[in-house]
């Protein structure tokens, strides 16, 4: 909370890391009744680079949060595969994956839903490391208030209960019972949607801090694509349960290569009127499909200004390639965008 | 960090550590009738420790006075058919209502809330088993398990506690899958799993303590329904046998002398309803106390 | 410039709590000028949306307008009977809210609702009703707007029961149309879609609105004035430009900074406000943004300050101001902004 801020270029070490997480065509699917399924995430791949930050943007019913929730394991995948470097995690179970959790921990976006009204802050933050049995005693209390601080709070809120915090607090203590384990992976679900605006660069900055303190690696996972440009190394963008393109955060707004991301950028509100008011919004025509029974060919071809019917683009599935270097996108007429 | 530790240095930390518990204290506190319903209830349970050491007279003691006498200063609350003294028997039934209704609901949550919990947190098979089976005690009508498992048992005070919970853990049970299927869907348990908390501590470290007010509740507001129950059952002849007074026995002695002697049921009655209605008085304070809907 | 047609003054809305009332809305005064688009910005518990809901006298209990006026075409709002205000809500003021979901009733379909909003104030027959309900939802560029009309809410989408709403909202072509978070619930595609439509209609009906949102971005596209609220009380307004090129409260300023923007061309690390916004409970003497403002000196502490005019039509808040703050404190180079970084009047030093 109170490093000195300094202004400085946060770019890690940079895209040749090695992977920390692949994710290899992984589907989810939810039955809804009369044998019709939600076809929430249907066929992903992408790694997550040793301490990079992967951003995750989708609007609401994309698939980002399920997703998320694949990756940190704590929902089954319908088929596909998810490595934490060279362990497969989802073929783990029962003991062995849990003994995994302690790598993957994740962060939730509401931050009154997220902890456990009944515990005192100090027992939520400890929580980690008694299940996993790190520690216990006077150390485990001297780690707790020691979290405590990093995330910026004051050390003796130990005892206190979650009610009597502000939604910032909140969202410092679920990122301090993240940290307890010394994870490699972070999932950011959502994690400063629901906080005030001057509150969720507070947490951006403690996030940035965090990492760079103690080498994490994030996925983080937000509508807002202004929020996950900032924090990103790297932008992956969801529709309809894949993923449409992924590429340098830099390089995904100068240069965006699938018109899904273009109409993406032109809605975000700048606040600057000046180039808010001279903007031109792409608008796309329709609603988004239903993930029970999404579009043939190409997801987005139903509201795609460029989309060249029937063919290609309502026949053939458009694949996730590279197009410039490490910029990859899945459209037949990504040249054209 | 030297600003954080100057704000912590002149902020002075509050002792107070208001737990949602203690909120709740607070509230019931504020409730009147609850109030009064537990002051009553703690003096019930006084009359039923003392009636195990000292009452007026012998409760069993026949022909102290003469037969179907009113109340008079000596005899307080007059007398029963046997001439024995009303006041003791009731102070000794107070002892039977409590250990009924109490002790069938210490069983039916010890029956109901595992089962729930397990149906509840894991669904699938074993869901639809435990759903399966509370639906076929529920077709069966109370009174009938509860007289066929007396008949077989034998009628005494603990096969009468196991017969009214034969007829009532599904309630519980079922309240406790509920909130256990709702529970397991909130961010907290989600939150628990990923911390990497073994089944275990998922069940009793964070579903059970959320579901904890309305378990506390349905078992307060079970107590009287089961001393109604035995009172019932007593009253059909197959409850606690004599000597032992019952409440309900004690009614049914008296509805047999209604014309001539009606204190005799008058005071069993009374005894009966103002417990009745203080449990659940106790039981709605309670509910307004725990349910977190109520709070603001 | 055209006279107001809303002006509110003094505008006071109190919560009862259990430890004492609570003001929400603390001596608020602005004017709404016919055909304009004033946004009103703020953070969660800054008195933004209480103010929508005073003006229209539906304050939720346990709150109460305690104070102020509100006149609309002379009469004060919040004098006239029961009966009058409900004839202008709708009529003359209309409101649209964050959940579209919750704004419509579920069991009755959505053009009959629309209808409703006509006929309870005796502006058209049943037949001219549906007539004009098809040509709202068309204005609202619902497709098929001809069959839509007869769909239940549940049957649209987020964005077209939004829609739907703001059909409804101008049903009576009223002079003012409160839109209280309108977009919040959306998806940025369909908040684009929602921002430009209201701006369409602000143009070509002339209904002036007040838009209420904690989004920068929204009101730099919608707005041509702005007034910015923090803990119950306005501490800024003007001009849209001028509040955005040249902020003079520093809560503004910051608050502007703390924003990370989507055509941001390199990484910078957010200038994050410190601290949290106060209890309303009890605010702090003197200046409410104290507590977390960099540029503080001691009269903050103890000194309320005025909303005062600093350039044309721009008022702040502010013993400094940023014009001082940018001169004597080197406020544009300023990394560290935590609570009296610029003026060297730090927190261990004032509280005893």
């Amino acid at each position: 909370m109170a490093q000195p801020v300094r202004r400085q270029d946060l770019r890690p070490m940079g895209a040749s890391a090695p992977a920390l997480v692949r994710v290899e065509n992984v589907v989810k699917h939810f039955p809804v009744g009369f044998g019709t399924t939600v076809k929430a995430v249907d066929g992903v791949s992408f790694e997550i680079r040793q301490g990079e930050t992967l951003g995750l943007v989708g609007e609401s019913g994309c698939g980002k949060s399920t997703l998320g929730r694949l990756v940190a394991q704590l929902l089954p995948v319908t088929s596909g595969r998810v490595f934490l470097d060279d362990v497969e995690l989802t073929r783990l179970r029962g003991e062995k994956l849990r003994q995994q959790r302690r790598e993957l921990q994740i962060i939730f976006q509401d931050p009154f839903a997220s902890l456990d009204p009944r515990m005192t802050v100090g027992d939520i933050i400890a929580e980690p490391l008694v299940n996993f049995r790190v520690m216990r005693g006077k150390k485990l209390n001297a780690r707790v208030q020691e979290l405590l601080r990093v995330v910026g709070l004051n050390p003796y809120f130990n005892n206190r209960y979650p009610h009597e915090f502000s939604g910032g607090q909140r969202q410092r203590i679920g990122i301090a019972r993240a940290l307890a384990l010394n994870p490699r992976l972070i999932v950011c679900d959502e994690a400063i949607s629901a906080l005030d605006v001057s509150i969720q660069a507070q947490i951006v900055n403690l996030l940035e801090d965090l990492q760079r303190e103690f080498r994490l690696t994030y996925l983080f996972i937000a509508h807002d694509l202004s929020v996950v440009r900032h924090i990103s190394d790297r932008v992956m963008v969801m529709y309809l349960g894949k993923i449409v393109e992924i590429a340098d955060s830099l390089e995904i707004y100068n240069r965006p290569k699938h018109p899904y991301t273009k109409a993406l950028l032109s809605a975000i509100p700048v606040p600057d009127p000046r180039v808010q008011r001279g903007k031109r919004l792409i608008e796309l025509t329709g609603e988004i499909p239903s993930p029970i029974n999404p579009p043939s060919g190409c997801r987005f071809h139903t509201r795609c200004p460029i989309a060249r019917l029937p063919t290609p683009c309502a026949e053939v599935e458009p694949q996730l390639e590279d197009k410039v270097r490490g910029h990859m996108a899945a459209c037949h007429f990504s040249q054209e965008v | 960090m030297a600003t954080a530790a100057a704000v912590v240095a002149v902020r002075p930390i509050e002792p107070e550590q208001a737990s949602l518990w203690s909120d709740a204290w607070r509230r019931l506190r504020r409730n009147r009738f609850a109030l009064v319903a537990s002051i009553y209830l703690l003096l019930l349970v006084a009359v039923a420790l003392i009636s195990t050491v000292w009452t007026p007279y012998r409760m069993s003691a026949v022909g102290i006075t003469e037969t179907y006498a009113p109340p008079t200063a000596a005899h307080l609350l007059g007398s029963d058919e046997l001439g024995r003294d009303i006041l003791s028997r009731l102070m000794v039934g107070a002892q039977v209502s409590l250990i009924v209704g109490v002790g069938t609901q210490i069983l039916v949550l010890a029956v109901g809330v595992p089962i729930g919990l397990l149906a509840g947190y894991y669904r699938g098979w074993l869901d639809q088993i435990v759903t399966f089976i509370i639906n076929v005690f529920y077709g069966i009508p109370d009174l009938l398990v509860a007289m066929i498992l007396v008949f077989i048992l034998g009628p005494s005070l603990r096969n009468i506690i196991i017969a009214i919970v034969a007829t009532r853990w599904m309630d519980m049970a079922r309240l406790v899958r509920g909130q256990a299927m709702s529970l397991r869907e909130r961010e907290f348990v989600e939150a628990g799993r990923a911390a990497g908390a073994r089944p275990i501590k998922m069940l009793f470290g964070h579903i059970l303590p959320n579901a904890l007010g309305p378990i506390i509740v349905q078992a307060t507001l079970g107590i009287p329904a089961a001393i109604l129950f035995e009172a019932f059952l007593s009253f059909l002849g197959v409850g606690v046998q004599p000597p032992t007074p019952s409440w309900g026995s004690m009614a049914n002695e008296g509805v047999m002398a209604i014309q001539y002697a009606p204190h005799m049921v008058i005071a069993p009655s009374i005894a009966l309803s103002l417990t009745l209605m203080a449990f659940n008085f106790l039981g709605d304070g309670l509910r307004d106390a725990l349910d977190p809907r109520s709070r603001r | 410039m055209a006279a107001p047609i809303l002006r509110v003054r003094n505008l006071r809305t109190q919560f009862s709590t259990d430890q004492g009332p609570v003001t929400a809305v603390d001596n608020v005064s602005f004017d709404l000028y016919p055909g304009e688009s004033l946004g009103i910005v703020g953070e969660s518990g800054s008195g933004k949306s209480v103010t929508a809901l005073s003006i229209l006298r539906l304050v939720p209990d346990p709150g109460r307008t305690v104070g102020g006026s509100v006149l609309f075409h002379e009469q004060d709002l919040l004098q006239v009977s029961d009966e009058e205000i409900r004839e202008i809500r709708g009529r003359d003021i209309a409101m649209i809210f964050q959940d579209p979901q919750s704004s419509l009733n579920p069991v009755l379909r959505t053009g009959f609702q629309i209808d409703e909003a006509m006929l309870a104030h005796k502006q058209a027959t049943p037949r001219q009703a549906r007539t004009r309900t098809i040509e709202l939802l068309r204005r609202v560029r619902i497709p098929a707007a001809e069959t839509r009309v007869r769909d239940f809410p549940h049957q649209l989408s987020g964005g077209m029961r939004q829609r739907a709403m703001i059909a409804m909202g101008l049903a009576n072509s009223p002079a003012i149309l409160i839109a209280d978070e309108p977009t919040t619930a959306l998806d940025v595609t369909v908040q684009a879609q929602i921002l430009e439509l209201l701006g369409d209609l602000n143009r070509e009906l002339g209904t002036a609105i007040i838009m209420i949102t904690h989004n920068m971005g929204v009101v730099a596209g919608l707005c041509s004035r702005v007034i910015v609220m923090y803990a119950g009380q306005i501490v800024e307004q003007g001009p849209v430009d001028q509040i955005f090129d040249q902020p003079q409260h520093p809560y503004t300023w910051s608050l502007l900074r703390s924003i990370p923007r989507v055509d941001a061309v390199r990484h910078e690390r957010l200038r994050s406000i410190e601290g949290m916004a106060p209890d309303l409970l009890h605010p702090p003497a003197g200046c409410r943004f104290h507590p977390r403002c960099p540029f503080r000196i001691e009269k903050c502490l103890t000194d309320e300050p005025r909303l005062e005019e600093i350039h044309p039509g721009q008022f702040a808040s502010c013993w400094v101001s940023m014009d001082r703050a940018r001169a004597e404190m080197n406020a544009n180079n300023l990394d560290d902004i935590s609570p009296g970084a610029a003026s060297g009047l730090k927190p261990g030093e004032i509280i005893p």
